[in-house]
């Protein structure tokens, strides 16, 4: 018996360019910046000064005492999730995955400026806490921490929770907020750029990092079928792994990032060659451009040479523990549309990272299977497979 | 598809206050008493007792040879309990293929102790002089990151913080990642290290139960690989459970995710001897059983994401007397899970 299929039916977004999915979509396509100077906080010396940061954002009525920023980010696109899904909140359960947690919270207690209660907020369940008793949600609630392919690992640990019988339907969200802490801790990492985000460019420089929130409503097909919801695509593989190599650099071969990418093709019953196009990581560091673009290769053969490859993080930035959930869904919105956005700041290729990268213009393309993928400090990975439905 | 139910656990390497290693911890599992005492590592936030359950006095590179720049504590005690359980388990580097072999860990605090000292470096120098490499060994998932990079670890990679019930959602991922063969091996438990703030944060939210430390990891296997290397297994892993609720409802919660284990476990109520849980989870369970239902970390301490592992090693600690056992844990916000161990 075919095990059972597991489709999307809700998604939502908040990002550097505004709150909803139709203005993250928007955005991509146009490849407009999501950059800007960040004034939030004290920067106290930091050299890194750009990022994307969200401004105007007010998150929707909630009826928690107290929410930090990047659950608020998470709330905004949880949300609209749900409401495009449909269907009754109490059965749904909830898979959060994030870098920080609220630690735009706990860092206020760490650093003596808040009482000691907010230390609750260094522990990243708390999140998930306040995000299930906002939305009424009573089904299984799972945290997961794993860097910067947090949110695509969450996806996926969703997707084999459904596929084992364990919970009928999960809201997955993904979210991160810059923060003191967490912005002197990344520039300390020494991977961001001054000038822009050029993902396998060769005059690339380096990343720059975002905030901000997605969320996914996975169910099991049946369970959809069952109430009448409308499928916006399928998770139809997925894998996670670990390079097993370095907790910042990636290994010189590209072993870790092509074994999860062959993974969730495997998983989904499909070879290589039925892949229409790539979501890759993308992000501007050149260990990580050298790498994914040699797993490409290694997975793909000579059809790598054409096979349209596009990274969001040219326009967006790094979204940290969002940017696994944000890629998932521009590459759902790819399906449905038939578009695959452009990567901005491309200009210059690089022989050592050949892909065949969509830039300029959004390019039409018939899209039955889109591949996205992520990795992450730590030498996390997770691949996502998506079929049109 | 019948569930395959060959899972069994080939090796446990476990640090708490109870001991180091199984046969140190059965001896204070059989005494009895309280292995809480007096703090010596950490000075108590104001206004705490002095108790905590802190993993005995020992020397890493006494387990794990391979030098080290720095590691925070959660990081030290996983890595010495995966290098405990893979001595145990006579895991040679070359038994299982890189990919397939997962790691699967849970904890609540994850880099606690690092990160408040990077951040109190941070602002008390400023952001340029604080120290490099304090940062890339704050993220909560260092500790597993380490462990994959230390034994090479590539196959499937999940790290838990989901609180209280974290170590137990990591063990029933790890169940899931065999029974659909996406491993042939995990290395599963959970590791929770003692800071400050989480003491604080503790005693903030007018917890009073002595914070403990520890972890636990199990090598789980099908028993044919278990038994190819002749390793006799410690017990099966039957099934699991995990479930959302909320605080008004406990019982309900507890009573719903007790019968869907039992239900994966594909065993009767009546067959289970002992329930295992923590302090926080007696709530959820009440008298709706004739089991024997020990809070176990009374005498270890609370260790929070860790408790599913710890209490796991408690039920191999006497398995003649323990098995068939449950494992149950919960979260104060309603959410529980739970697991079933058969010999």
């Amino acid at each position: 018996m075919a095990p059972e299929r597991i489709y999307i039916t809700g998604m939502g977004a908040v990002t550097p360019y505004g709150a909803s999915v139709g203005r993250l979509w928007q955005g991509l396509l146009a490849g407009e910046s999501g950059i800007s100077d960040l004034d939030r906080f004290d920067l106290g010396g930091i050299a890194c000064v750009k990022g994307g940061q969200i401004r105007d954002y007010t998150p929707p009525p909630h009826p928690l005492p107290q929410l930090d920023l990047a659950t608020g980010f998470a709330l905004g696109a949880c949300t609209e999730a749900l409401a495009q899904a449909g269907g009754g909140a109490a059965e749904t359960g909830l898979v959060t995955a994030s870098n920080f947690g609220a630690l735009d919270e706990g860092e206020r207690a760490l650093a003596g400026e808040a009482p000691d209660t907010a230390l609750a907020a260094c522990a990243q369940v708390l999140p998930t806490r306040r995000l299930g008793a906002a939305l009424g949600l009573e089904g299984p609630a799972v945290t997961l921490s794993l860097s910067c392919a947090a949110s695509a690992a969450a996806l996926a640990h969703a997707a084999a929770l459904l596929r084992a019988g364990r919970a009928k339907r999960l809201l997955v969200a993904g979210y991160d907020a810059l923060s003191r802490c967490a912005w002197s801790g990344l520039c300390s990492l020494r991977t961001m750029t001054r000038d822009r985000v050029r993902p396998f460019d060769l005059e690339r420089s380096g990343t720059l990092f975002s905030e901000g929130a997605c969320a996914l409503v996975l169910e099991r097909a049946d369970v959809c079928a069952a109430r009448g919801g409308e499928p916006l695509a399928e998770l139809s593989g997925w894998a996670t792994g670990n390079n097993g190599f370095h907790l910042t650099a990636p290994p010189p071969r590209a072993a870790g990032s092509a074994q999860v990418m062959r993974g969730a093709i495997a998983c989904a019953g499909l070879t290589p060659d039925d892949i229409d196009h790539i979501n890759a990581h993308g992000t501007a560091t050149r260990p990580n451009d050298l790498t994914e673009a040699q797993a490409i290769h290694d997975i793909f053969g000579p059809r790598a040479e054409a096979l349209p490859v596009t990274a969001n993080k040219g326009a967006l930035g790094h979204m940290l523990g969002a940017a696994g959930g944000i890629e998932a869904i521009a590459s759902v919105l790819s399906l449905r549309h038939g578009l695959i956005p452009p990567t901005a700041n491309f200009a210059t290729p690089d022989p050592e990272a050949r892909v065949a990268l969509v830039a300029g213009q959004p390019r039409e393309a018939a899209l039955r299977h889109v591949l996205s993928n992520s990795a992450g400090f730590g030498g996390c990975n997770a691949a996502l497979l998506f079929t049109k439905v | 598809m019948p569930l395959p139910r060959d899972i069994v656990i080939s090796a446990c390497g476990t640090l708490s206050a109870l001991g180091i290693g199984l046969e140190e911890s059965a001896a204070a599992w059989q005494e009895g008493e309280s292995a809480c005492f007096p703090a010596t590592r950490l000075t108590p936030p104001e206004g705490a007792g002095d108790l905590v359950g802190e993993v005995p006095e020992f020397e890493l590179a006494d387990i794990l040879p391979t030098p080290k720049a720095y590691l925070d504590r959660q990081s030290e005690l996983l890595l010495a309990a995966t290098a405990m359980a893979r001595q145990e388990g006579h895991l040679g580097d070359d038994d299982f293929a890189p990919e397939r072999t997962g790691l699967s860990i849970g904890t609540a605090w994850g880099a606690m102790q690092t990160l408040d000292l990077f951040f109190a470096d941070y602002v008390s120098k400023g952001p340029r002089l604080v120290k490099p490499i304090l940062f890339p060994h704050s993220y909560a998932n260092s500790a597993i990151s380490l462990a994959a990079m230390e034994w090479k670890v590539c196959g499937p990679h999940l790290n838990f913080v989901s609180g209280g019930v974290a170590a137990t959602q990591a063990l029933i991922a790890a169940l899931d990642m065999l029974r659909n063969d996406e491993a042939d091996l995990v290395m599963a438990g959970g590791a929770e290290g003692l800071s400050l703030p989480r003491w604080r944060a503790r005693l903030a939210a007018g917890n009073r139960q002595p914070p403990g430390e520890g972890a636990a990891v199990f090598l789980l296997e099908h028993a044919a690989t278990a038994q190819k290397r002749g390793v006799t297994p410690l017990a099966r892993l039957l099934g699991g459970a995990l479930r959302g609720g909320t605080p008004a409802n406990l019982a309900a919660t507890g009573t719903a995710t007790i019968r869907e284990a039992l239900d994966d476990a594909g065993l009767a109520p009546d067959a289970i001897r002992t329930c295992l849980t923590t302090r926080q989870g007696m709530p959820f369970i009440g008298n709706q059983t004739s089991w024997r239902i020990r809070a176990a970390d009374d005498l270890y301490g609370d260790t929070e994401g860790a408790g599913g592992a710890l209490l796991t090693t408690c039920a191999l600690l006497d398995p003649a007397a323990t098995l068939p056992a449950l494992i149950f844990t919960s979260n104060q916000d309603g959410s529980a899970a739970a697991l079933v161990i058969g010999k």
